[in-house]
């Protein structure tokens, strides 16, 4: 069984819902408590959040869960018409203070037109 | 208004000097020229009741000229504008909050939440989805169905402490940490009770299980309040 779930859907908050139940079985995959379940829907949402604010209209974001035992690694993206990567750090935003306390490795880039945001979720007991 | 002018008449309310009479004029004034705002955030709204939003509008301005911290350095139209749409949304949300939930459907929350409990005691750690369904013969699909629930309905169905001492946890000075000082007017809306929950959670780190053993609440109930803070937020901020 391949250990990676991958989803396309239209950018829209209508979908977060989607999101969040696809992370609740990525981390039932890897088998991480509870708790840690909460930490990948809520980093899940944050991002799609990040995303949607940042993408052009009428596109579609793609979802990659990869799940190891203990680990799940997550990477988003979605078109965008920024030029630069942006320093979320700087803009004061909830969703970005939230999404980087509860997420692990986390990373922003872009790549040939597309924002992609990647991170982790693990046990790190 | 301009920012400056705003600053001007706030500082000018706060004066002891300044008639009540004076005061009432200032704050008509500036409730008067904020109309703009609170018109913009309830245009999506169209279904409610104008008059009625328009005066959560205006509450919410009112709050925003007594919590207006005039050192902070933010205009007064952006943290008139959170309390705006923090009145109406909580308004619409009190509108919208009672959902029946199926009696099988009850039944399997109450199932997998007891299991939490029991599961969270022996292990001395949050459990796995897998070592639920195996503590209350529930599938891992239903299990997830059930805790997905738990996280995003607001119900009154299963037995639970809604409030905590507060003298339990400390509050952490968000001030202190560079990175939530900047969201403080975002923070500032939410209740003693909320803004503690989301700095233990956030700022301190700890899971819900760590929260829920401090405070008293269950562990569902902790993820459940935390869910509802963070939908509040994003909507009070225009973040989504």
């Amino acid at each position: 069984m391949s250990p990676t779930i991958e989803l396309r859907l239209p950018i829209s908050p209508d979908f977060v819902g989607v999101l969040r139940q696809i992370a609740g079985a990525a981390a039932t995959r890897a088998d991480l408590t509870i708790d840690l379940l909460d930490d990948l829907k809520i980093a899940c949402s944050e991002a799609a959040v990040l995303l949607i604010q940042n993408s052009l209209p009428d596109s579609d974001f793609i979802w990659q869960w990869t799940c190891t035992t203990k680990h799940v690694a997550v990477a988003a993206m979605a078109p965008t018409k920024l030029r630069s990567v942006p320093n979320f750090s700087e803009m004061e935003g909830f969703t970005w203070t939230v999404l980087s306390a509860v997420a692990k490795d986390l990373s922003v880039e872009l790549l040939d037109g597309s924002l992609s945001i990647s991170f982790s979720i693990h046990d790190s007991a | 208004m301009r920012p400056d002018q705003a600053h001007a008449l706030i500082k000018e309310l706060r004066q002891p000097e300044t008639s009540s009479h004076r005061s009432e004029e200032i704050q008509e004034q500036i409730i008067r020229e904020h109309q703009g705002l609170v018109h913009h955030f309830i245009k999506f709204h169209d279904s409610q009741s104008l008059d009625d939003l328009v005066q959560l509008g205006n509450i919410g301005i009112i709050q925003a000229i007594n919590k207006f911290d005039l050192e902070r350095g933010i205009a007064f139209s952006t943290f008139a504008g959170i309390h705006i749409r923090g009145e109406i949304s909580h308004y619409l949300r009190d509108q919208h909050q009672t959902i029946r939930i199926p009696r099988g459907l009850q039944k399997n929350l109450q199932l997998v939440s007891s299991s939490i409990e029991a599961l969270t005691k022996d292990l001395q750690r949050s459990p796995t989805v897998a070592e639920i369904g195996a503590h209350s013969g529930l599938s891992t699909g239903t299990v997830l169905d059930a805790l997905e629930t738990l996280n995003t309905r607001d119900m009154k169905t299963l037995s639970e402490p809604i409030n905590w001492d507060l003298s339990s946890t400390t509050d952490l000075g968000f001030d202190s940490v560079e990175a939530w000082a900047t969201i403080q007017p975002a923070l500032e809306l939410l209740s003693d009770q909320d803004r503690h929950l989301i700095g233990m959670r956030f700022a301190e780190g700890l899971t819900n299980t760590e929260i829920a053993k401090r405070t008293g609440i269950n562990q569902v109930s902790v993820g459940r309040q935390l869910n509802r803070i963070l939908t509040e937020v994003r909507r009070d901020t225009g973040e989504l």
